[in-house]
């Protein structure tokens, strides 16, 4: 796979290249700032971009912008942002600018807090899984989603178990993986799932990426969306 | 250490330090052009008593002679300004007019005191206009028209215009009872008070010497009065400009106090975010890749342990140097010196010390200047390309201690928001005292600061 790295710290830039290159990738490009990133991006067309939040010259969120135009420039390139905190409102306007289907619909979005780079095989599997297309959040960053959206009546009929799952499915998790980290049997989990979207009044035949992103969408819009309350199932 | 936005950016003429000293009040009122009628007063400095007495006598006097005229004529164009008002508002202007004119007599009055009493009261001023345009102005003229320095002024003003008509009245008792007194020099028949009392002749002298005693009495109880009753009226208000000064210079010091542990905050978020976090990140990555590798390619993996060691090590050393950064517990124990010392040691580029300091300053005040060398000497390390500095430090005989930083650098440092200078120069100021710059492009640099030192 071919890689785009944008990250202020040499220390950061060079581990993430060695450790990407380590694992079999190419890095096309390692750049310290956003200045030259969209001739690179054409120059290299590479099947990722990672980004970090903070960079020159204003160490702000200019990695988020960044992002961002890079989103409206060329749309189906997968993105994954490193971000030092967690900030639920960059993640907000990064997945606000995740709708929309159809050949021009966003690419897979990944935003993942620095630290998980050091979860080596875990990192790596995240950057390979949102270069195959899922969508991929921090575990913390839907926390803080999912902690704003609490309050929500809709939220409210949702066992403790299935909160987890759908902190999960927001994650990116496929179903099998769930299964894996609740020791449950993958039935039972899509029970759960069926049982969540119910609560939630979303379509339960989404899956994969889509379903990701209507869980995210659905934890975002939560108090907007004008869906008439149903009655949980159990 | 840091890496902010550069605080020493290229080019740049010298800056000073934002609103350094705290301003005094304004200077003492400049000398009042004196009119013919209110002689002899034309002096900035304080008349001692007895000139003082006299030539508040003369002053009250004059003022009595003409004053009744322009309170008169001052009634007289009020009036008529207001009846003209209706007549398509011709009186409007006569009612303008007047406000200028009090203004004069308002400008005129505290003139007169300064010179006399030598009040040091600042001068009368016009309103400044706030807005542009006709509305602007008449704005202004009506908050003059309200404006209670200038009717404190005129009101002092016409009550020594009524202190001025007894003045006279005394004068006209003083001049009878002279006469009095030696009345039976040149007649013989009864003489008569002047309320129609008649007495013998014989008791003129008498009469007429406590009528001369009793008319001194009274002048000087009239310049008394007038000086109490000034003082009262007019000059009262210093205290509160005063008080309106400290309050300024206090919040101007809260607010760089504020500012400067903002900045200091921000600059040791982005000392741990530039710093260490990455370093430690960057050791996670390493272990983590030699856990990945430790069973397939030992050497690889002892070769990456090894290289999250040293980089360990990096990281405690930083956040030493962090830590050290944000409070050195030496300047508590043995003071500035002792503390620039180990911060001289510390230095990537030579500094020559010369500490001369007996006894020891509030810790503020010490803190503040140590802050203040600590962030010279990183940004002449970083930005100036210096080979050497200069640190001078003294306790000066007026209580303030005092700091020189120059380094041979290239010069042209500027104060930039959030830079390494704004931070000493709101450290500095929070601490009351002062900063000044001097850095031309092409060098050297050199800074002061001066801070009170049981600030």
């Amino acid at each position: 796979m071919r890689i785009l790295i944008c990250e202020e710290s040499v220390l950061l830039r060079e581990g993430l290249v060695r450790l990407l290159e380590d694992a079999g990738h190419e890095v096309v490009a390692a750049l310290p700032d956003a200045t030259a990133l969209d001739e690179t991006v054409d120059a290299t067309a590479p099947d990722l971009c990672i980004l970090d939040v903070r960079l020159p010259p204003t160490f702000v969120d200019e990695g988020i912008r960044a992002a961002l135009a890079l989103r409206r420039r060329v749309p189906r390139l997968p993105l994954l942002v490193l971000s030092q905190y967690v900030e639920e409102r960059y993640a907000s306007d990064l997945i606000a600018a995740q709708n929309g289907s159809g050949p021009g619909a966003p690419g897979p979005l990944g935003y993942l807090l620095k630290d998980r780079v050091a979860d080596v095989g875990e990192f790596i599997d995240s950057v390979q899984r949102i270069a195959a297309g899922a969508t991929v959040l921090d575990p913390e960053v839907v926390a803080q989603l999912l902690t704003r959206r609490n309050q929500d009546d809709r939220m409210r009929t949702l066992t403790e178990r299935e909160r987890t799952v759908l902190a999960l499915i927001a994650e990116g998790k496929s179903n099998q993986a769930i299964a894996g980290l609740l020791f449950l049997s993958e039935a039972s989990v899509e029970k759960h799932i069926t049982a969540i979207f119910q609560k939630l009044g979303l379509e339960p035949d989404e899956s994969g990426n889509r379903r990701v992103l209507a869980a995210i969408a659905h934890i975002e819009n939560v108090s907007g969306t004008p869906v008439p309350p149903k009655t949980g199932a159990n | 250490m840091t890496t902010n936005p550069s605080p020493f950016p290229a080019a740049g003429a010298a800056t000073s330090a934002p609103a350094a000293a705290p301003t005094l009040p304004p200077l003492p009122a400049q000398q009042a052009p004196v009119p013919a009628a209110s002689a002899p007063n034309a002096q900035t400095a304080p008349s001692r008593p007895p000139l003082r007495l006299v030539l508040t006598i003369l002053e009250l006097a004059a003022l009595g002679l003409i004053g009744w005229g322009v309170i008169g004529m001052f009634a007289g164009t009020f009036a008529t300004g207001v009846g003209l008002t209706f007549v398509f508002g011709i009186g409007l202007v006569l009612l303008v007019g007047l406000v200028y004119a009090l203004f004069g007599v308002g400008w005129f009055e505290i003139a007169r005191l300064n010179g006399l009493y030598g009040f040091d009261l600042p001068a009368l001023r016009l309103r400044p206009r706030e807005a542009p345009g006709f509305g602007g102005w008449l704005r202004s003229l009506g908050r003059q028209a309200i404006d209670g320095r200038m009717w404190r002024a005129v009101a002092n003003f016409a009550i020594a215009c009524v202190l001025g008509a007894i003045v006279l009245r005394a004068f006209s008792w003083l001049g009878w009872s002279a006469v009095t007194a030696f009345a039976p020099l040149f007649t013989a028949a009864d003489a008569s008070t002047g309320w129609g009392t008649p007495y013998p002749i014989a008791w003129a002298p008498l009469v007429g010497g406590l009528g001369v005693a009793a008319s001194l009495m009274i002048l000087w109880g009239l310049a008394a009065l007038h000086r109490v009753i000034s003082r009262a009226i007019v000059a009262s208000p210093t205290r509160e400009a005063e008080l309106t000064e400290q309050v300024r210079t206090s919040s101007a010091q809260r607010a760089g106090a504020v500012r400067a542990a903002d900045v200091e905050r921000t600059r040791i978020e982005r000392d741990l975010h530039d710093g260490v976090q990455p370093r430690l990140v960057s050791v996670g990555m390493t272990l983590g890749m030699a856990q990945q590798k430790i069973d397939t390619d030992p050497d690889a993996a002892k070769a990456l342990i090894e290289e999250a060691h040293t980089s360990t090590k990096a990281a405690i050393t930083e956040l030493r140097q962090l830590a050290r950064g944000i409070h050195a517990s030496v300047l508590d124990d043995r003071g500035l010196d002792a503390a620039l010392s180990a911060l001289a040691g510390r230095s990537h580029i030579p500094v020559v010390l010369d500490v001369r300091t007996d006894g020891r300053c509030s810790k503020d005040a010490e803190a503040a200047v140590y802050f203040a060398i600590a962030e010279s000497l990183t940004n002449a390390a970083k930005h100036s390309r210096a080979s050497e500095c200069r640190v001078v430090v003294r306790r000066r005989d007026d209580g303030t201690l005092w700091a020189r930083v120059e380094d041979n650098g290239l010069g042209g440092a500027q104060v930039l928001p959030g830079g390494g200078l704004d931070g000493i120069s709101n450290r500095v100021l929070a601490a009351g005292g002062t900063v000044r710059l001097d850095s031309p492009a092409g060098g050297p640099t050199s800074l002061e600061v001066s801070v009170p030192c049981a600030s």
